[in-house]
């Protein structure tokens, strides 16, 4: 089984997935201001 | 003094009851209809069919919600509807049939003045011979199958512990089948639960979908700007489940599901067919389509509902081929063209067409994800529906209108692939607009300020924060309207 796709190019997803608790701290502020942005957005 | 009837008290009609009583007076009645006593948050039955929370945890009793915010409840399901009365009413109603335990199969009638029809979505496992938890596979689209299907994975478990290998296959259980990131989440939920038992190696996890390709959602998939390149959800997914080491199985329309075995047949003619000891295959959703009778007494049920039992509403229904799909053809008030005071919203509503593009195999059989219709759309819905009505009834205007159109609004979709405080992850994904409008974007039909995907224990913990705030909202506590859809 291949293990990674060679064609994708998911550095950027692979990084946020690895990083520390307090990074991830505060991917979880701006996830919700993005959210919640988005619900006031319709278009 | 108007009456409100709401039929279905899931994520739509909940909604647009609880927004229609805030905000209307007491001399006004606001009136729910639904089969089930418990509200359900489906999106966490996906953490139940592992053993991650009991169906308990995913439920609550609707009566004293509704007691306490002063909206009638009947435990009943809507079986005809009369828009315009008969010789004896001239209000429309809605006929019932209560299914609670004191007055099981006793009718009534329920005239109305504004009606909801927020049904959701008919499970119809028996479009597929043998699918289904009561026929050879199992489902998570209620926490009872989803409690089944938790048991089914431990036994599972239990026999990789004593050494045997063990097939588990997740996915679509017909090829017109919608909610695939609700099997995307469960498969992924199933591989982290084996990696928990230490059992992953004995484990051939197979994931089986109609989608054209990995990441496709039923939407036509993504693109994200990230870092100064475009990522496509296809490159992202394609790569996730090459990681966790999930076999791919697309473009597949399930033909049968034998004990043990799941035939399925591919656009690109192959019939195949897939040996398993644990399979949670989703079935196709239709709507709920009531009988629909006339003044006096005809049948109009098809000038109301589509042959697929989804209510139509303001959408352009002509039908034409993929390339003429075009954004304007998605409803925005969901409101009956036939009967003003009628509207459908949610799963309940008759999409114009699909969003992913639609194939078959040489058989003729369809492999063409149908519009998924999730969480936030849902509400959304249930939300303007409401104030169109709060308008109309408190302005008297009959022609006031709120607006909320798929090709206009986002969604949010954070697809759990493992639990854990520490351990946990989430894909969390944005698109706006949910149905692609190529005439404002161009390049991807997709505004890349709000369609975003990353993936990590943030995800989790937003996925986990979600699953207590709408369980908060749906239980009207305190402020609960200022919680969005
Ligand atoms: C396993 C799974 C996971 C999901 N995960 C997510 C997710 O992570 N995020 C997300 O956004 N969405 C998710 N969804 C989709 C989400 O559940 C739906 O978008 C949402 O429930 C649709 O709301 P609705 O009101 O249209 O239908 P429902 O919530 O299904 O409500 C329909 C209501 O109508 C009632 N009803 C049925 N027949 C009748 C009748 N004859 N008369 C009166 N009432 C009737 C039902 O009992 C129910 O109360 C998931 C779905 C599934 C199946």
């Amino acid at each position: 089984m291949v293990r990674r796709d060679p064609t994708a190019t998911v550095e950027g997803f692979e990084a946020r997935r690895r990083a520390s608790v307090f990074h991830q701290a505060l991917r979880f502020v701006v996830l919700n201001l993005k959210i919640l942005k988005l619900t006031r957005h319709h278009g | 003094m108007a009456r409100i009837v709401v039929l279905g008290a899931g994520v739509s009609g909940h909604t647009a009851a609880l927004h229609a009583r805030r905000k209307l007076g007491r001399e006004h009645e606001v009136i729910v209809v639904s089969p089930n006593s418990q509200w359900n948050w489906i999106p966490s039955n996906i953490w139940v069919g592992v053993g991650k929370m009991t169906a308990k945890e995913v439920t609550f009793p609707l009566a004293p919600v509704y007691a306490r915010q002063h909206v009638e409840f009947h435990q009943a399901k809507a079986v005809a509807l009369y828009p315009e009365g008969d010789e004896h009413e001239p209000a429309g109603f809605v006929e019932i049939e209560y299914t609670d335990e004191a007055r099981r199969g006793t009718t009534g009638r329920l005239t109305y003045d504004h009606l909801i029809n927020a049904t959701g979505p008919r499970l119809r496992f028996d479009l597929t011979p043998g699918l289904g938890p009561e026929g050879n596979s199992l489902s998570v689209c209620t926490s009872g199958h989803a409690t089944q299907a938790a048991a089914a994975l431990q036994d599972a478990i239990a026999l990789m512990k004593a050494g045997k290998r063990q097939t588990l296959v997740v996915g679509m259980g017909h090829g017109a089948c919608t909610c695939e990131g609700a099997a995307f989440e469960y498969v992924f939920n199933v591989d982290h639960t084996l990696r928990e038992a230490g059992v992953r190696d004995l484990a051939r996890v197979v994931y089986l979908s109609n989608e054209h390709e990995l990441g496709d959602f039923g939407v036509g998939g993504m693109s994200f700007h990230m870092h100064g390149r475009d990522v496509t959800s296809e490159q992202w997914m394609t790569n996730l489940f090459a990681e966790r080491g999930i076999e791919v199985l697309l473009q597949a329309h399930v033909t049968e599901v034998a004990p043990g075995v799941v035939h399925y047949e591919q656009i690109d003619g192959t019939v195949g067919s897939l040996v398993f000891d644990f399979a949670m295959l989703l079935p196709p959703f239709r709507g709920v389509g009531l009988p629909v009778y006339d003044r006096v007494g005809a049948d109009i049920g098809d000038r109301l509902f589509a042959p697929s039992g989804f209510m139509k509403v303001d959408a352009d229904y002509r039908v034409k081929p993929y390339e003429e799909w075009s954004a304007a053809d998605w409803p925005s008030t969901y409101e009956s063209p036939l009967y003003p005071n009628v509207f459908g919203v949610g799963i309940a509503f008759a999409p114009p067409h699909a969003i992913s593009k639609p194939y078959q195999t040489p058989s003729g059989a369809p492999v063409a994800p149908a519009p998924p219709r999730t969480g936030m759309p849902s509400g959304t819905q249930g939300k303007v529906v409401a104030q169109t009505i709060i308008d109309r009834i408190t302005s008297g205007d009959p022609t006031t209108t709120h607006a909320a159109s798929m090709a206009k609004m986002g969604a949010a979709c954070i697809a759990s692939i493992g639990t854990g405080l520490r351990k946990g992850a989430a894909a969390t994904i944005t698109m706006s607009p949910i149905v692609p409008d190529r005439e404002r974007f161009p390049d991807t039909g997709r505004d890349p300020h709000f369609t975003f995907g990353e993936i990590g224990l943030a995800g989790h913990w937003l996925k986990r924060l979600l699953h207590t705030l709408f369980i908060y909202k749906a239980k009207a506590r305190p402020g609960w309207w200022l919680i969005p859809e």
